[in-house]
């Protein structure tokens, strides 16, 4: 099992998440319990009526104020639980998976007497345990819930079908098959919504895990986006399916640039939405992509700085050099200072694609102003998150920098 | 408040409608109840008391008068709660039956005497409604009044109406309602929800008044945030950051803001939305 976890957090087994389960399973507490605050009352009125010395006129007084006590440490116990409940759902959201998973461990007996609040918990662990990649303990998890929900309400739809992608990252192929059959028909007659969606990145899920890449293609080729997009962000992870079968495709056609062209066209579109670290935590076999379209684009460039060298034209021959360079700028002899060259890299060989002029500079005020122009130029690029990867510290972008490196 | 029955179908017996509000509304049903309230929480215990004492059926009339004061509070509550119950979960209702909502919202605001909590959180659930039926006047008019009450223990609907009325006052054009409500939430702790729900409106806001840098300051942590939002509003809030992209002329931000925009909408979401920001825009002079 590919688990994540940090050196002071382990996700529990799925043996451990059905007993701790089953030990904080929510109780109902008894008619009478929840009656007694009125039964209490009404006793105390009966004995007022008969009171005959001071213990008789004291102790309804003294019902009366605990009933009142009790039941407001009560209503602010429920408060406290309520907004805890709500800090562990934002946690989720911000994706701090690991606290979030804590905290629903310690929570769970607490709210054992609370069935709504108890439900919402195991949907939260259960969520956070699926993006801690513990896949077979959110499996049990949702197979609790599922199994305590009416199997056509939607909530319940959509938890099976999220079981199924966790089946289907299990390899439990069998079990997956005859849940998206059985699923289908509800699903699809929801329309554009996230159940008809989820349905739809497990059945392409479901053909990539079961190597039927033509048929992935051919079903989804035009449609996929829209039927994807009730997922928002989160739609990268089939675009990069997508990818990953063209790529496939395009091995069995090696001649054929079609389908690699495809692949990157879909792996621009899921790197668009998510970071690559993102799509690479999920599927571990997507790395192979990654890497080949990273090379590829590497090796387009080359091919650029070649073929620009190749015109044997001076001036062109003075823009690759220049551009190669990382000292782009020329030293004007009568400075007094030396002139600090822009700390940023030089420009990306891509620009060699689209020819970048460099700045003829001939006095300082001018040397200035181009390095200043450089420098924003460079943090204007740095700023742009473009393809909100920029940030990762994948293996396929350090080896590329590598060879970027040693090519320079 | 006028309140006018219309006949939702042949059959079934006219649905009740609340008509147009205002404050002074809401202060005239405040002080009914609170009167009524008094009336009855004096006086039955009183009436008990005296013809108990009257007629010696007890030995403490005094004391059991108190235990019937403490009952008649029970009992309020209890009509209160009650009235509560009606409105408390009524988000599905809005989406499936507005008319059904609004009918029994106004069931309850007939009835008397509630809490004022209750009352003001009915008024709340009345606001939801209207800025759900996007009758931004009527939104204005509900969230104002109700803003105007101290909201006791419930933060969280305080945010929700100062929420409703920035986007409606934006909506309106009333650059400097929204700027007033949206400074009073920056003062306040806002929840995950209402944050991203803030960050949606503030951006529309510096859009409409031609702040095009602001809205673009911390892009990469805003589109963040925006991705915790659900598709629809994301998408939404990219074309927004597009537009003050392009028009602060930052042409590759801008591009990549639209492409990803493009994925998350559908044409047709896309130009909705494109159409809807065809606002009243103001000089930021004009706030001053």
């Amino acid at each position: 099992m590919n688990q994540r976890a940090t050196p002071t957090f382990k996700p529990p087994s799925p043996d451990q998440v059905t007993d701790h389960l089953r030990r904080c399973a929510p109780r109902v507490s008894r008619a009478w319990v929840t009656q007694l605050p009125l039964i209490l009352l009404l006793v105390a009125a009966g004995m007022t009526l008969f009171a005959q010395n001071a213990l008789t006129a004291i102790l309804p007084w003294l019902i009366l104020i605990g009933v009142v006590a009790y039941a407001m440490i009560r209503v602010r116990h429920v408060r406290t639980i309520q907004s805890r409940v709500m800090r562990i759902s934002e946690w989720t959201q911000l994706e701090q998976h690991e606290r979030a998973t804590r905290a629903i461990w310690k929570m769970l007996p607490a709210v054992q007497m609370m069935p709504e609040l108890h439900g919402r918990l195991v949907a939260l662990m259960a969520h956070n345990l699926d993006r801690l990649t513990a896949w077979p303990a959110a499996e049990v998890a949702y197979d609790y819930l599922i199994q305590r929900m009416p199997a056509d309400h939607p909530g319940s739809i959509q938890l099976q079908l999220q079981r199924t992608v966790l089946q289907l990252f299990n390899d439990e192929l069998t079990s997956a098959d005859t849940n998206l059959r059985k699923l289908r028909p509800m699903a699809l007659e929801m329309g554009a919504s996230p159940i008809s969606a989820t349905y739809h990145y497990a059945a392409l899920l479901q053909q990539v895990s079961t190597f039927h890449y033509a048929d992935a293609v051919a079903e989804n080729k035009d449609e996929l986006v829209d039927r994807l997009r009730p997922l928002g962000v989160e739609a990268g992870h089939g675009y990069a399916l997508m990818a990953w079968s063209c790529y496939q495709l395009s091995l069995r056609e090696p001649d054929s640039t079609t389908w690699m062209d495809q692949a990157k066209d879909w792996w621009h579109k899921a790197t668009l939405l998510l970071s690559t670290q993102k799509l690479l935590a999920r599927q571990d076999e997507l790395k192979a992509l990654a890497a080949q379209i990273a090379y590829k684009a590497q090796s387009q460039e080359e091919q650029a700085v070649a073929d620009i060298v190749e015109q044997d034209s001076a001036e062109d021959l003075e823009e690759v050099h220049q551009l190669l360079d990382d000292q782009v700028i020329e030293e004007p002899q009568e400075h007094e200072q030396p002139i600090q060259t822009p700390e940023q890299s030089s420009p990306s060989l891509l620009d060699l694609v689209h020819p970048v002029k460099p700045p003829s500079v001939s006095s300082q005020d001018d040397v200035m102003q181009a390095a200043e122009t450089s420098t924003d130029h460079d943090e204007v690029v740095d700023d742009i998150p473009q393809d909100g990867n920029a940030q990762d510290d994948t293996q396929v972008e350090d080896t590329q920098q590598d060879k970027e490196q040693k090519h320079d | 408040m006028t309140e006018n029955p219309s006949a939702s179908s042949s059959s079934s017996p006219p649905l009740q409608r609340v008509g147009a509000v205002s404050s002074d509304d809401l202060q005239r049903q405040l002080q009914r109840d609170q009167m009524l309230r008094w009336l009855i929480l004096l006086g039955i215990p009183a009436a008990s008391t005296i013809i108990l004492a009257w007629f010696k059926l007890t030995p403490d009339p005094l004391g059991f008068g108190i235990m019937i004061m403490a009952g008649t509070w029970m009992m309020l509550n209890f009509i209160s709660a009650r009235a509560w119950q009606q409105v408390s979960n009524m988000a599905e209702l809005f989406a499936i039956d507005p008319e059904q909502a609004e009918a029994r919202i106004a069931n309850v605001l007939k009835s008397k005497p509630l809490a004022k909590q209750v009352r003001l959180l009915t008024w709340h659930r009345l606001a939801t409604l209207r800025h759900q039926q996007k009758d931004f006047d009527q939104t204005i008019a509900a969230c104002q009044s109700v803003l105007m009450h101290p909201l006791r223990n419930v933060h969280a609907v305080r945010q929700h109406l100062l929420l409703m009325l920035t986007e409606a006052q934006l909506a309106r054009g009333d650059a400097y309602g929204a700027y007033m409500s949206l400074s009073e939430l920056s003062h306040q702790q806002l929840s995950l929800t209402h944050s991203l729900q803030k960050l949606a409106l503030q951006t529309r806001y510096l859009l409409m008044v031609g702040y095009d840098e602001a809205a673009l300051a911390d892009l990469p942590g805003k589109v963040k945030m925006a991705e915790l939002m659900p598709p629809l509003q994301c998408g939404a809030l990219h074309v927004l950051f597009y537009v003050a992209a392009s028009r602060s002329g930052q042409t590759p931000q801008a591009d990549w803001l639209n492409e990803r925009s493009r994925l998350l909408l559908s044409e047709k979401q896309y130009d909705e939305i494109v159409k809807s920001l065809a606002m009243p825009t103001v000089t930021p002079g004009e706030l001053l």
